[in-house]
């Protein structure tokens, strides 16, 4: 699939579960919910469009009702908390 | 941001409007973060606000693209598919207003010579 959907649609909203909230601190990692159609090519794509982040590692996977999550593992220059602050994740 | 009004929209570039699409979707990005994370009332409400913009601004695009489109192709012979009128096929496919109208030129003469008369009766 050589198609790379336009980046505004990737990304939906971040997760603020306590799960997701543990990857924030623990490993560095965001959590956010994207579009099923998004690989990972256009989560990194659209992490730096959009937001200005670099990004290490993505994982992603697809929940039983058809939605898609990606963990977002951020280098350690990045801290996940203080972006998480910016972007309103974290109070 | 103050409300978008669409009069407003149609005078400006198609830079514009797409620089405009894209700071409303950065809004719209950032109205779905403070919904998941509790937002204030004032933020959830404003999400069908900033939809409806998101809409307008495209519907403006789309109708200046085709409209000017129609422009170019005026004087041509053979329109796009998609500029011709679609009503319905079997429509399309009847002879023209002007092709049922046409007469031989027979029966323009008959017409001409014998037309259908009016008479009166004396009571």
């Amino acid at each position: 699939m050589q198609t790379s959907m336009d980046y505004q649609q990737v990304l939906k909203y971040p997760l603020v579960t306590e799960a997701a909230i543990q990857s924030i601190i623990k490993e560095n990692t965001l959590v956010f919910m994207v579009d099923v159609c998004a690989n990972k090519k256009d989560i990194r794509n659209a992490f730096e469009n959009m937001l200005k982040i670099k990004t290490k590692k993505i994982n992603t996977l697809i929940n039983y009702d058809g939605t898609k999550k990606a963990y977002i593992q951020l280098p350690p220059e990045n801290q996940a908390a203080t972006i998480a602050k910016r972007l309103k994740i974290l109070a | 941001m103050a409300r978008i009004k669409v009069h407003e929209l149609r005078g400006k570039s198609k830079v514009d409007l797409f620089a405009q699409l894209k700071d409303l979707k950065a809004e719209l990005a950032l109205l779905r973060v403070a919904k998941v994370t509790g937002g204030a009332p004032n933020k959830l409400s404003k999400i069908k606000v900033v939809r409806t913009s998101i809409a307008q601004v495209l519907t403006v695009i789309s109708q200046t693209q085709k409209s000017a489109l129609r422009e170019a192709y005026k004087k041509k012979k053979y329109l796009p598919l998609d500029l011709r009128p679609k009503k319905t096929r079997a429509i399309r496919r009847r002879l023209t207003k002007h092709q049922a109208s046409l007469k031989t030129e027979r029966e323009k003469k008959k017409e001409k010579y014998f037309p259908l008369r009016k008479y009166a009766i004396k009571a």
